[in-house]
């Protein structure tokens, strides 16, 4: 059977993974909701087949539909991008039924490492620190005021099926531990199918240091490096960059052997990432482990020339990893830049629309993932990243002064979107030094905005 | 010739013991014919009524006005115009169906679904070939309601 690959998502990652199998030589089927007719990575695959309506339920959450479309254009692979399905037990299940590769791990991996309680488990019992918290799922609320009780407040409430930031309340007291429980188990029921939760020390200012993994289907595994993920706003990353900065040489080995360590451990195969929280003391907590190709990709491949994507889909045809981890060897620095289509001056609204013309920013070390053309209609219905802006450079410093000239040479008009935003932190003296940990958007938010912008921040 | 007139023809010819009916006035020409006969008139590729103003145009896509109702796939696979690889197909142009009745069938996944008829009608356009990928809301038949158009 010729290799044929069907991309089980849209916008940029759509994109992306579909140029990967064409510089593969390997032929793609793109699927898509009715409000996707007229989406690029439909326009660059060489078929499409529509799923559904509107709604991501009905369509690229649609099981059944997306199989069948896999099935009935004749594909040998499914690629599920970052969200939607990609995690999914039991759609890697069912592909693997179909005698269909799935480009990522196995299904029982997948099962395994999205159990969030589970995952931080399995990393203790392999000598790597976690976050302290619950032994468990906490029962109820009395048994989770024991647990913050016993390790302090403040502490994060956080959903067992959850994952990328979501399912997440941070309590500082008693008083509002019942009340928080209560609505975060609502939240993980109606997001995540599963209401159970677990407690975690909320740690003072810490980095959100990631581990990027890549395995094949014999055993063999490297890490790519470490990636600095501490620009977030309520939870969600905006800004990212590696190798991180003020990271210790020291502290970088052992994040990358724990990372190895851990993904062996679990059988881990394809792309993955490792994530920690490092503290202001320089110690390192596992939190989770995300078993997809995440959306701060680019800036891995920036600094060590791997095409990460493309390994995925070698591995999953049962190639072996044409490098060892000597051979990986990283260089210069790269940041990424997430252009949404958010107002930062209205609580960062989604701005679904036109866009009426865009100008994207070019030169050596500058690269643009995108899904976006002059005359596309943004739906409503689906996450609001528009770009990821990613440049390289031979230092920070470099790194910044080349984000700063991309930023102002990015054009994209007809809805409003946070370029500038970006451009602004781009300037901050704390970003500028590297002083960054997850607490750095509500004190940015504070400087340019005082208190209005402060409140949007939490 | 009108279209009243032409239906008038058509439900005498299903009530007749006839199989096929070829007619020609002016610059009308009229060919009906009976399923599940062997000498049965060969499949017609054009809709078998003219161009009035109230037919259904041949545009890829939807034609949804009250006289045309687009049958569109509710799901994804393949479309199969008869229930085995050379069995009669369930519709010709041309054929009269009836509210419910299986057009074609959308096999997913080794499951095969039956589409059903949202209205009853005349068969005017087979819009998909038989083992075409259909995706979800794509048109796989055209159904002539012979409801006059609104003005």
């Amino acid at each position: 059977m010729p290799n044929k690959i069907l991309v089980a998502n849209r916008g940029e990652i759509a994109v992306r993974i579909i140029r990967a199998a064409k510089e593969l030589g390997i032929p793609v089927v793109a699927v898509h909701s009715t409000a996707d007719r007229n989406a690029l990575h439909v326009k660059l695959a060489d078929e499409a087949v529509c799923i559904g309506s509107e709604q991501s339920k009905d369509s690229y959450l649609n099981i059944n539909n997306v199989l069948s479309a896999a099935i009935a254009t004749g594909c040998n692979a499914i690629h599920p991008g970052y969200g939607f399905l990609s995690e999914n037990t039991r759609f890697a299940e069912m592909v693997e039924s179909c005698n269909i590769a799935f480009i990522g791990p196995p299904s029982k991996v997948i099962a395994m490492v999205g159990d969030k309680v589970a995952a931080r488990r399995i990393a203790a019992e392999n000598g790597v620190p976690v976050v302290e918290g619950s032994e468990g799922v906490i029962d109820d609320v009395e048994a989770g005021l024991k647990v913050a009780r016993r390790i302090g407040y403040p502490v994060m409430i956080k959903a067992a099926g959850g994952g990328g930031g979501r399912g997440i309340a941070v309590v500082n007291d008693d008083e509002s531990f019942a009340r928080a429980f209560a609505r975060t188990s609502l939240e993980a029921e109606s997001s995540f199918g599963d209401k159970s939760l677990y407690v975690e020390k909320f740690l003072d200012r810490p980095r959100h240091i990631e581990v990027q993994i890549l395995a094949d289907k014999f055993g063999n595994v490297v890490h790519l490096g470490e990636r600095d993920c501490s620009i977030q706003r309520r939870n969600q990353k905006l800004i990212e960059e590696s190798p991180g900065a003020n990271i210790s040489d020291l502290l970088r080995k052992k994040l990358g052997a724990t990372a190895v360590r851990l993904a062996k451990a679990v059988g881990y195969v394809s792309a993955g990432t490792m994530e920690f929280l490092v503290d202001a003391g320089g110690d390192f907590h596992f939190i989770e482990m995300n078993a997809r190709i995440q959306v701060e990709h680019p800036v891995t491949e920036w600094v060590t020339g791997i095409d990460i994507v493309r390994e995925q889909i070698r591995i999953a045809y049962g190639n072996e990893l044409p490098f060892r981890q000597t051979d990986v060897k990283t260089f210069g620095h790269a940041i990424e830049c997430r252009v949404c289509a958010e107002d930062p001056m209205e609580n960062f609204r989604p701005t679904p629309g036109v866009i009426t013309s865009v100008i994207l920013p070019g030169g050596p070390g500058v690269r643009v993932d995108t899904h976006i053309f002059a005359g596309y209609e943004i739906p409503p219905y689906y996450d609001s990243l528009l770009a990821k802006l990613v440049v390289h450079a031979p230092t920070r410093k470099d790194a910044i002064r080349k984000m700063r000239t991309a930023l102002e040479q990015f054009v994209i008009d007809g809805v409003r979107n946070n370029i500038e935003y970006l451009y602004l932190i781009m300037h901050d003296p704390e970003f500028v030094k590297g002083q960054i940990d997850t607490g750095f958007i509500p004190r940015f938010a504070a400087t340019i905005g005082g208190e209005r912008y402060a409140r949007f921040a939490e | 010739m009108t279209l009243k007139e032409i239906q008038g023809i058509i439900k005498d010819f299903e009530a007749s013991a006839l199989t096929t009916l070829e007619l020609e006035i002016g610059d009308v020409k009229l060919k009906l014919s009976k399923l599940n006969q062997p000498a049965a008139a060969p499949a017609a590729e054009e809709p078998a009524v003219p161009a009035a103003p109230d037919a259904c145009t041949p545009v890829a896509g939807t034609v949804e006005n009250r006289t045309c109702v687009a049958v569109k796939s509710p799901l994804v696979g393949t479309f199969y115009a008869s229930s085995t690889p050379n069995g009669e197909p369930f519709a010709k142009i041309g054929q009269i169906i009836r509210k419910g009745q299986t057009l074609c069938i959308i096999e997913a996944m080794k499951i095969m679904n039956e589409i059903a008829a949202p209205v009853a009608g005349i068969v005017e356009r087979i819009d998909v070939k038989n083992g075409q990928v259909v995706g979800y809301d794509q048109v796989l038949l055209t159904i002539h309601t012979g409801a006059a158009d609104a003005q």
